[in-house]
């Protein structure tokens, strides 16, 4: 498969998704919030895209104060068909969680946790969903030693296993993995994916470093252009084979490859229909977005209003068209890749699937 | 608000042609099918008969979301969202005839069904608000 190459059919159908995107631009339905509810963490991961720190010297914010930036947004939004989901930090690490996540039942919102499954056992699975979780995702970045490695924790696996297994049968409850591929375990995918199969996981989603976080620092977690060509053929064979449902995460516009890895075609919807509020308060649209990507804070403005109001940086991508964006062919169809690949400073593009994998067809290309 | 609705139905339109494609859409929020939300059970079910003979067809496949199912030799059919949201709700459904010439040749059919104020019932009270049904029958064409 040529990145650069569009079969007549997936022009039509991007055609078409670009007027799609355009009307979920301006219905601006907010129906997804993510919230950074610590920056605690009980591990030190390589890639963590968060502010992260050990100490407990950066409050969580109260319950009481998240719960009331909901009932601003309650008025603008339809509960049950929006998502609200605990990030961190490690999400697990507040003792409240329940009581959050019940208040949010009562509202009728479902809500969900990603966690590294360290502190997921069986009382705290019960007690979670006692208060009306309804989807847990848990990371597992490799076989026992890539994903200890780059979890920081010799445990880590085996708990975060442990985890995994706890989850299959429970009625109602939606769950699935997240895998960060990187260099050390991009050769451990098939054994991984057998792994998951055996303990009854039936949704995989993988996605690729970015230079965010900590991650920027560690050259090696990046894939090499052959390497990142090489996972998207993985992820074709294994959904042809149907074992289970693995996805690439929506990260990037990944050119003839749209379609093939995930089901729905490239759409960042930071700021179209997702939003976040972050540790200290601030309004962002995901929580890897920061500095000039906040809109507001639930402790100085009304979430409604800042929603309604403000998110013109992500309404309106027009400024992205620049470097690389400026004279790419496929830019009506990508309008400059994931929000969270920009420089929140500089807007400058950090890093475009399709060129990466570009690379790795030309490096194969006859002299 | 006519804006709202002229936007979302636009949508589903393209939802639906892009199916026609091949390739998939969620017209509503993509991510409650990564994460759950409440739920309740959407069915539908109905007739299918020929437009020019008003026989029942049988073996034409109907594919509502993740459900597929097939007629019985009385052309009756049934399919089931079990995760749908608890509200108003438009489906994209599409009657396929894939078993050849046998039970007749006809025209595939793609439509959307709406849900409007739509009533659960034996729900458990929890997240899961019920079921809710709907008759909706179908008149195919001949031909391909």
């Amino acid at each position: 498969m040529n990145v650069a190459r569009l079969p007549l059919l997936k022009k039509i159908a991007l055609t078409l998704f670009r007027r799609y995107k355009k009307n979920e631009t301006k219905l601006h339905q907010l129906n997804y919030i993510m919230w950074e509810c610590t920056l605690r963490c009980n591990l030190h991961c390589l890639h963590c895209g968060s502010d992260c720190t050990k100490d407990a010297s950066v409050p969580d914010m109260p319950v009481r104060d998240f719960i009331r930036a909901i009932d601003e947004v309650h008025e603008i939004v339809t509960p049950e068909k929006t998502m609200i989901v605990f990030t961190g930090g490690e999400p697990l690490m507040r003792k409240d969680l329940e009581e959050a996540g019940f208040e949010l039942y009562n509202r009728r919102f479902p809500w969900g946790i990603v966690t590294n499954g360290l502190l997921l056992s069986p009382q705290r699975l019960k007690s979670l969903l006692n208060a009306g979780m309804r989807a847990v995702t848990i990371s597992l970045d490799g076989l026992k030693v890539s994903h200890n490695w780059l979890r920081g924790n010799v445990q880590s696996f085996r708990m975060a296993m442990e985890a995994i297994r706890l989850l299959p049968g429970i009625p109602d409850l939606k769950f699935d993995v997240v895998t960060c591929v990187n260099r050390r375990n991009i050769g451990e995918l098939a054994e991984l994916c057998e792994m998951l199969v055996q303990a009854g996981v039936s949704e995989w989603r993988v996605f690729t470093i970015f230079p965010v976080g900590r991650a920027k620092y560690y050259e090696q977690l990046h894939l090499h252009p052959d390497e990142f060509k090489a996972l998207f053929e993985f992820i074709r064979d294994t959904r042809k084979e149907g074992k289970i449902k693995l996805s690439y995460g929506c990260e990037g516009f990944l050119g003839a490859w749209e379609g093939v890895v995930r089901d729905e075609f490239f759409f960042c919807r930071a700021g179209i229909s997702v939003a976040s509020v972050l540790a200290d308060g601030s309004i962002s649209a995901c929580p890897s977005l920061r500095s000039n990507f906040i809109q507001g804070n639930i402790y100085k403005d009304n979430f409604a209003d800042v929603w309604q109001n403000r998110y013109q940086v992500f309404r309106n991508r027009n400024w992205t068209k620049t470097g690389t964006c400026a004279s790419c062919d496929f830019y009506r169809y990508c309008e400059g890749n994931g929000m969270h690949l920009r420089n929140e400073k500089t807007g400058e593009l950090l890093f475009c699937h399709l060129h990466r994998i570009r690379e790795a067809e030309e490096s194969f290309m006859p002299s | 608000m006519m804006r709202v609705k002229l936007l979302k139905t636009g949508n589903y339109l393209i939802a639906a042609l892009m199916a026609l494609l091949g390739f998939s859409v969620s017209c509503e929020n993509s991510t409650r099918v990564e994460y759950g939300t409440p739920s309740a059970k959407f069915i539908l079910k109905g007739k299918i008969t020929s437009s020019e003979t008003d026989i029942p067809i049988e073996n034409i496949r109907i594919i509502m979301q993740s459900d597929t199912a097939y007629s019985d030799a009385d052309g009756n059919y049934q399919v089931v969202d079990k995760w749908g949201f608890p509200s108003d709700q438009t489906y994209l459904v599409q009657f396929q005839d894939f078993d050849g010439i046998a039970n007749g040749t006809f025209a595939a059919l793609d439509t959307l069904v709406e849900y409007k104020d739509p009533v659960f019932t034996d729900g458990d009270g929890k997240w899961y608000e019920g079921e809710t049904s709907k008759e909706f029958n179908v008149r195919m064409k001949s031909g391909k």
